[in-house]
């Protein structure tokens, strides 16, 4: 077949295309020209396409472009070769170009067609204008919200370390107050527990479950129920504050002492509990020092017992024997005086003579109760009148707070010792203190009411003093208060006074009253003392 | 003892006070009762104060105070104090500050009269003495400056002849002073004169230039 088409190819016999417009010079004219500005156009077009191409890399069907280009060339040379067969009758080579023309813009419009579509959904200029303005507008907006992140984030930073220091402080002040923190979350009993409640029991925080149970489990079951109650309380809100002392015991087992303390902070619409929170204080060493405190008042008050019991026989003892000495005199005086009388009667003389011995044996009895007390007394030392000071106030310190007593004291320095016993001396102030604030206990409630103690150094002798703003006593009383049994107290026995006189005397010393201008009384005790002062007291 | 010497009792319990006083009339001696160291200091001065009874347990101003008070403003008058049993701190201070005896009561009768007489001889003796005392200088304010000086010697134990060259006078003239003082003086016995001198030391107070005055008790008490 191929051979068929080789030898039936032409060969040049054929008659030029001008031959067909019977060389009309017009008409030629009209063709040629059309056909070569045809020609020029379609060999310039393809390489503005073409430049275009190239210049604008981002364009879309590129390849497209070029396909136009290519087919618009081939069509060029196309209409070349018509005006070229008007005179050369090349019409082999005018139809194998012809052909490539035909291939290619066949395949152009088909590639063409194809592409359409697509082609269609590529944005127009006024729609590309829109979606530009849009992407501005959205850009403008996202600049917006990007400032405002950032204030915001800076705002956040600012609120986060505001937090941090506030967090911080809390810390340190509960760190500083040495208090254990919880936070209880009463609907879930989800307990927040801080470093120092949980070291407190010496366990480390993550030993602890942070759950309210665990907690109820370490309290001592004899407190428990108090705990409880108050608790209860609390949460029921009959109480304003949650507080209690109570014992939890420790990692080792052993029973610390704590003052909890906390509040409500949440409740929900009808009034049931949601939120608390609280601190626990460490208190053994406080509840330590309550134990001495109390040991030292028991001490106290058993010396007193003591010294009562050695006062009673004591005073009674001074009572029984000016009227026995009496006897005495009165019988011893009469064997005398009726010398006579008794020659005569020799039963009066006996008689006389009887009663002297049995007086003379009471008197015995007596100074052997007097004996018997003495040497119970304690040992004598050196005592820093400072220091036994010092104890006896602790003890009044409720009662003054109670009764609203200004106290006040004044030790002078470096006293020099007192030759005595310490307990007495502090006994001797304390019922000297106590007489004071009994005795403004009548006081009208705005009245001043002021206790004074003071101790110094007089002419070589300690001098105590304790003045009170009582309403006093009249000078006719002042010589019989320090009798046994005298007492401007409904209720007391007036043994107060006696005591104190004689541990005054049994230190050697003098002790009166003072109650002039009637602005209270201010009781006097002088001391002797040793040479030197209490730093030479070992 | 003086015969009217009073025993001055100071106690604040009265019964102790009426039977003190009762005990010391019953045994002849003239008593007097105060019932504070106050009372006493403010009553008008005995006449015959003999010794004073005092207890050591008063309010106010108390025994041993008062014995130190008596004692700073000179008083030589015995005190004895009442101490109570087994005291004896108390009695050792009342020693101390000058009492005369101290006596724990309870006492016997015969105890306190026993402690009262002597405090009363005590007393007693030393009135005379002072009384003595008087008389004797008395006396000798009666000597002229002559006399006393030939007294001075006497004493010395210088012979009339030295006493004749010492003075610048003739040995008559010493005989004469000699008469004359102890003629004064009331005695015969040149011993017994120098002895009461020397007793009552004469030759030192007039080598002090001048007399003491010596208080007798009847003026204090």
């Amino acid at each position: 077949m191929f051979e068929h088409w080789r030898s039936a190819w032409p060969r040049g016999e054929f008659l030029p295309h001008g031959t067909c417009f019977l060389w009309n010079k017009p008409l030629l004219t009209l063709h040629v020209v059309s056909d070569s500005l045809i020609a020029v156009s379609y060999y310039s077009i393809p390489f503005a396409l073409a430049y275009f191409v190239v210049r604008r890399s981002d364009l879309a069907y590129r390849w497209m472009f070029l396909l136009f280009a290519i087919f618009i060339l081939a069509c060029g040379t196309t209409h070349l070769f018509n005006v070229w067969t008007i005179w050369t009758p090349h019409y082999d080579w005018q139809g194998v170009v012809k052909l490539v023309t035909a291939l290619l813009s066949t395949a152009t419009a088909v590639v063409l067609w194809r592409a359409v579509p697509g082609a269609l959904t590529l944005p127009g200029p006024s729609q590309l204008a829109r979606i530009a303005d849009q992407l501005r507008d959205e850009v403008a907006e996202h600049q917006h919200a990007v400032v405002r992140l950032h204030t915001e984030v800076a705002e956040r930073k600012v609120v986060e370390a505001a937090l941090r220091a506030s967090e911080q402080r809390l810390e340190l002040a509960l760190l500083g107050a040495d208090l254990g923190l919880w936070d209880w979350n009463i609907q879930t009993g989800a307990v927040v527990f801080n470093q120092r409640w949980a070291t407190m029991l010496g366990y480390t925080l993550d030993e602890i479950l942070p759950r309210y149970p665990n907690w109820v489990r370490l309290i001592h079951p004899e407190d428990l129920p108090q705990v409880m109650d108050r608790l209860n309380a609390h949460l029921a809100g009959e109480t304003p504050i949650y507080e209690v002392e109570h014992r939890l015991q420790t990692k080792d087992g052993q029973w610390l002492w704590v003052l909890a303390r906390g509040k409500v902070f949440d409740r929900d619409a009808s009034g049931r509990p949601l939120r608390a929170a609280g601190t626990h204080m460490d208190i053994s060493e406080r509840k330590q020092l309550e134990d001495r405190l109390q040991r030292q008042q028991d001490e106290l008050c058993y010396a007193q017992r003591l010294t009562t019991a050695g006062e009673l026989a004591a005073t009674m003892a001074h009572e029984l024997n000016q009227p026995l000495g009496a006897i005495a005199n009165y019988a011893g005086g009469a064997t005398l005086r009726f010398r006579h009388l008794m020659q005569a009667n020799p039963d009066l003389d006996e008689v006389l003579q009887t009663i002297l011995k049995l007086s003379s044996r009471a008197a015995e009895v007596v100074s052997g109760i007097r004996d018997l007390v003495r040497n119970r007394e304690l040992r004598r030392e050196w005592v820093d009148v400072e220091k036994a000071l010092q104890k006896v106030v602790p003890l009044i310190h409720g009662d003054v707070q109670r009764k609203n007593i200004r106290f006040s004291m004044t030790i002078e320095s470096e006293l020099p010792p007192v030759w005595g016993q310490s307990i007495y001396l502090q006994q001797l102030v304390l019922n000297l203190l106590l007489n004071g604030m009994d005795a403004m206990d009548d006081t009208a409630r705005g009245a001043r009411r002021e206790l004074r103690l003071w101790a110094c150094q007089t002419k070589g002798q300690i001098e105590i003093g304790v003045g009170d703003t009582g309403p006093g006593f009249a000078p006719e009383v002042a010589d019989r208060i320090f009798q046994p049994f005298v007492s401007t107290k409904t209720d007391g026995i007036g043994l107060g006074l006696s005591i104190c006189r004689t541990i005054v005397e049994a230190h050697g010393g003098r002790i009166w009253a003072d109650s002039a201008s009637a602005l209270g009384v201010t009781w006097h005790v002088l001391l002797p003392v040793a040479t030197g002062t209490s730093r030479d007291v070992a | 003892m003086l015969p009217d010497a009073t025993v001055l009792i100071v106690d604040d319990d009265r019964d102790m006070r009426e039977s003190l006083k009762w005990l010391m009339e019953s045994a002849g001696i003239r008593a007097v009762a105060f019932e504070s160291a106050e009372h006493f200091l403010e009553r008008p001065r005995h006449p015959r104060p003999g010794c004073m009874l005092v207890d050591v347990r008063m309010p106010g101003i108390g025994g041993l105070q008062l014995l130190e008070r008596m004692k700073k403003d000179g008083s030589k008058l015995p005190i004895i104090l009442f101490t109570g049993h087994g005291d004896i701190p108390m009695a050792v201070k009342a020693l101390k500050s000058g009492a005369f005896d101290f006596i724990e009561k309870p006492a016997t009768h015969q105890q306190i009269l026993q402690c009262v007489r002597a405090a009363l001889a005590a007393n007693g003796e030393r009135y005379a003495q002072e009384s003595e005392r008087r008389a004797f200088e008395g006396l000798l304010s009666l000597l002229s400056e002559r006399e006393k000086e030939v007294l001075e010697h006497l004493v010395r134990g210088d012979s009339n002849k030295m006493m004749a060259m010492e003075l610048g006078i003739s040995e008559r003239t010493v005989e004469k002073h000699r008469e004359s003082l102890m003629q004064k003086m009331g005695t015969r016995s040149l011993a017994s004169l120098i002895r009461r001198v020397v007793h009552h030391r004469w030759d030192r107070i007039l080598q002090q230039g001048q007399y003491v005055e010596v208080p007798i008790d009847g003026d204090e008490g």
